[in-house]
């Protein structure tokens, strides 16, 4: 998928200005960046839920997890997931919920589950859905380190069984170092840094990778675009 | 601590009914005026041959219909507009004065209009849908606005089919909402229909009952039919009250 000169505005604030971006297929790209950075809006160009100028290329078909689960409070975890699904997939729902460590819990509803289990139940949904791109939108920000750390390693294992197209907008480097092949940092609309991730996901969660130290350089520097 | 908490506010409701009883026996006894305002006693005592006639049994399931056929009728209406709104921007904009319109037209000249167009009987259903029509449509509304607020994103970035969207999520979600006023909007149907039944002097009615009553300046008949009616829209309260504890389990 190739975006090119992408640009956003909402009334007099930019969003984007001029981003050209090529996604690889079948592979983490994380995109940080502060608040207002212009993260969410690129995730919504990715997806087709927004307006903008400048062309798309190959634009795929969509999954998503949000920052929050999202489940419907009225079906249990397994209706939840089939609520989405076209129902050639609803046989795998089952099946799916179990990957993701809730055998047992497909008839809780979602004021019976964690916060954890929701997610996870979340993260089921999302994998599940026919998709050629996914699309997360910092997905663990409201977790704590732990629970971050697991469900990443989770997404990192689901990716392995489907090795789809994982984009996801994070504010934190770890998650970024731990999960993505590739970084692309945007500061004030437009992309400050993309580049390459050494080695496979998930890398270690407490250790700090020579990615994240240069991901904190990034972000904290005052760079001149 | 929830059971104390639970028998607490019993008492306390109790409490107020005391007062609300002690009132009317203090006021029995400053305006000494049985046409003006019969003592709690007669009341009761009249209440009692009140629910021993055949003919009040009658009359009570008839209004009681009554109120269930407006209250269907403006929930059905109310409910499937309210989608129709929500769903369609256009549709909520061409639906606004119409609502107005019915909510503010004076229920007296509706009275009077229905009187010449259809039967005592029909008149004081209409009325009391009518009256219920715009709460149930603002309600319904207002809850399917918060439950698109709340999920519309998701249904939007899974293309979840519009059927299933109204059926697995705007009206489970929105019912709630809809259950926990339905005792109002209820008890709101039954005073309309009575005050219909007055006006349109609808035979074997609990409003025409009533009306039989003041006519004869049987006060003591009157206040027994009014607290009859009373007990009647507590029930019905309770009775939805009830339908909602049992139907949205899914609820902490």
């Amino acid at each position: 998928m190739i975006l090119r000169d992408i640009c956003k505005k909402y009334d007099k604030i930019t969003a984007l200005d001029h981003v050209s971006l090529a996604l690889e297929e079948r592979k983490i790209t994380a995109i940080l960046g502060e608040s207002g950075a212009g993260k969410t809006t690129l995730l919504n160009v990715l997806a087709g839920q927004t307006s903008f100028e400048g062309s798309v290329e190959g634009r795929k078909v969509c999954s998503y997890l949000f920052q929050s689960p999202k489940l419907l409070p009225n079906l249990t975890a397994e209706q939840n997931l089939k609520f989405v699904l076209p129902k050639s997939v609803h046989a795998a729902a089952d099946e799916m919920l179990g990957k993701v460590g809730l055998a047992g819990r497909e008839r809780a509803y979602p004021h019976e589950l964690s916060g954890g289990e929701r997610q996870r139940v979340a993260i089921a949904r999302a994998f599940l859905y026919p998709h050629e791109m996914l699309l997360m939108d910092e997905p663990f920000a409201s977790l704590d380190l732990s629970l971050k750390k697991s469900l990443i390693e989770l997404v990192a294992s689901l990716w392995e069984q489907s090795r789809s197209s994982i984009v996801f907008v994070t504010h934190d480097v770890r998650e970024a170092a731990m999960l993505a092949h590739r970084a692309v940092v945007l500061k004030h609309g437009r992309v400050a840094a993309d580049f390459a991730v050494e080695g496979s996901p998930p890398r270690g969660f407490f250790e700090r990778t020579p990615c994240e130290e240069r991901l904190v350089r990034i972000l904290t520097e005052e760079v001149e675009l | 601590m929830k059971v104390a908490k639970k028998y607490q506010n019993a008492l306390l409701s109790l409490t107020a009914i005391v007062a609300l009883w002690l009132v009317w026996i203090a006021a029995y006894y400053i305006v000494r005026n049985d046409y003006v305002l019969p003592s709690f006693w007669d009341a009761f005592a009249e209440m009692g041959r009140i629910l021993a006639d055949a003919s009040f049994w009658r009359a009570f399931w008839n209004t009681f219909l009554r109120t269930l056929w407006a209250f269907l009728a403006s929930m059905a209406l109310g409910i499937a507009m309210a989608v129709c709104s929500h769903l369609t921007a256009g549709l909520r904009v061409f639906f606004a004065p119409v609502i107005s319109v019915v909510r503010t037209v004076p229920t007296m000249a509706v009275i009077l209009m229905l009187l010449l167009w259809t039967t005592p009987s029909m008149v004081p259903v209409i009325v009391s849908a009518l009256v219920l029509f715009p709460a149930v449509y603002a309600a319904a509304l207002a809850a399917l606005d918060e439950v698109g607020e709340n999920y519309g994103e998701l249904t939007r970035a899974f293309r979840v089919p519009l059927m299933r969207r109204i059926g697995k999520m705007y009206l489970p979600l929105a019912a709630p909402v809809m259950l926990k006023q339905a005792g109002g909007i209820f008890s709101l149907g039954l005073k309309v229909v009575i005050s219909g039944e007055v006006l349109a002097s609808t035979y074997r009615s609990l409003g025409g009952m009533m009306q039989d009553a003041q006519m004869y300046l049987n006060m003591p008949r009157l206040m027994a039919l009014t607290l009859l009616v009373l007990f009647m829209g507590f029930v019905l309260e309770g009775v939805c009250y009830f339908a909602y504890r049992l139907i949205v389990r899914w609820r902490t």
